[in-house]
């Protein structure tokens, strides 16, 4: 009896130890992690938006744009959930989505559409040159497309990763689209509990 | 005793058929059903603005810090989208979409997303097959019904109504709840 309860807390001791050794990241860790590209735009209720403003917190930032009926609500529907499953440790985290159609994000269809998913998530926009300085920086790619029979006029073809951040504003992790809701709390959940030294 | 059987059975039989009359409103036995549709819910771009006036609009609210390239914002509008998701299951011989219509939308279209190296490309096709016995999801990520210029803003537990056109020449009639983003 004695002889198995060591056992157990062996293992136990030894599930611990590999816990906070080395946690695994689900998502593709960036080594060595570089500082984050600044990205001088504009938020959809017109302040002037500066990387920098958010050392301290994880920033999760994706590209995307209004008129994506498909895999933009998936990626916002996504974060929500990564917000709402995180509670209080939401606040250490800045959702911020990058507009890849310049055009038909104004600040007011950004409001609307980022308001639907979570009122705290920023929308950014900007001079062109800076945006596609933007893309190139987190290697997105953006092409125009235009849909000749379509009412919508053209599409954006756009990368559909989502990118971390961490507190000293190292660009740390991205995530594939469709990456489970789970994955990206718990690599979130990590960043949180293991700091960078800044 | 007997006699309550048959009117049991007879009962049972109505209810039955009214059941079926019910959720498949428009469809023809054999052919293309639809099971599970939802439409993500959106908002209009503006409250209050039906009027077309958007060229205009977008005129009195210049994107701060935006350096030109403007051409083409105003020729298509600040039209809100959204998409509809449904499974389609043929009980007959091979057979397609080739239309969807709505109130909800100035236009309908039928749209895939094919994904390359993590990059989304968002296509209008012409049709959605489904083959003979066999069935088709439209879902996140990929085929969908395209809803654009919506007319009014999609609330959780609204219903949206489409009409589905087959190439066989049959309309398809889904009513399809409204779901969070």
């Amino acid at each position: 009896m004695q002889r198995w309860l060591l056992r157990f807390f062996a293992i136990l001791a030894a599930l611990a130890l590999s816990g906070c050794g080395a946690y695994e990241f689900r998502g593709t860790m960036l080594e060595p992690p570089n500082p984050a590209p600044e990205l001088p735009l504009t938020d959809q209720f017109g302040n002037q938006f500066q990387l920098s403003n958010y050392r301290g917190k994880i920033v999760l930032l994706f590209f995307g744009f209004t008129h994506c009926p498909d895999i933009c609500p998936t990626a916002l529907g996504d974060l929500k959930r990564v917000m709402e499953k995180l509670g209080s440790d939401a606040a250490k985290v800045q959702v911020v989505f990058v507009s890849v159609d310049p055009e038909r994000d104004t600040p007011e269809l950004m409001q609307r559409y980022l308001a639907a998913f979570n009122p705290t998530f920023l929308g950014l926009n900007g001079d062109r040159a800076l945006l596609e300085k933007a893309y190139k920086d987190y290697g997105v790619t953006v092409i125009r497309r235009d849909l000749p029979n379509s009412g919508l006029g053209y599409t954006i073809d756009h990368s559909g990763y989502i990118y971390a951040i961490d507190q000293a504003g190292n660009w740390r992790l991205l995530w594939a689209h469709g990456t489970p809701v789970d994955d990206i709390v718990s690599d979130v959940q990590a960043l949180l509990r293991n700091p960078p030294r800044s | 005793m007997r006699r309550l059987f048959a009117l049991l059975a007879v009962a049972m039989m109505v209810v039955g058929l009214a059941g079926c009359g019910a959720s498949q409103s428009g469809t023809q036995t054999g052919g293309i059903t639809v099971r599970d549709p939802w439409v993500r819910a959106a908002m209009m771009n503006m409250a209050g603005d039906q009027s077309g006036a958007m060229g205009n609009m977008q005129q009195s609210t210049p994107m701060a810090g935006m350096g030109g390239g403007h051409s083409h914002g105003s020729e298509y509008g600040n039209t809100a989208v959204s998409a509809a998701y449904m499974v389609l299951v043929n009980n007959g011989a091979a057979d397609a979409i080739v239309k969807a219509e709505s109130d909800v939308a100035k236009s309908v279209e039928l749209h895939n997303v094919i994904m390359e190296n993590n990059v989304m490309q968002m296509r209008q096709v012409e049709a959605i097959e489904v083959p003979a016995n066999g069935q088709v999801e439209l879902k996140p990520g990929g085929l969908h019904v395209m809803l654009i210029g919506l007319n009014r803003d999609l609330k959780e537990g609204d219903e949206v109504v489409i009409k589905l056109t087959t190439r066989s020449g049959k309309t398809i009639e889904v009513k399809a709840p409204v779901r969070k983003p």
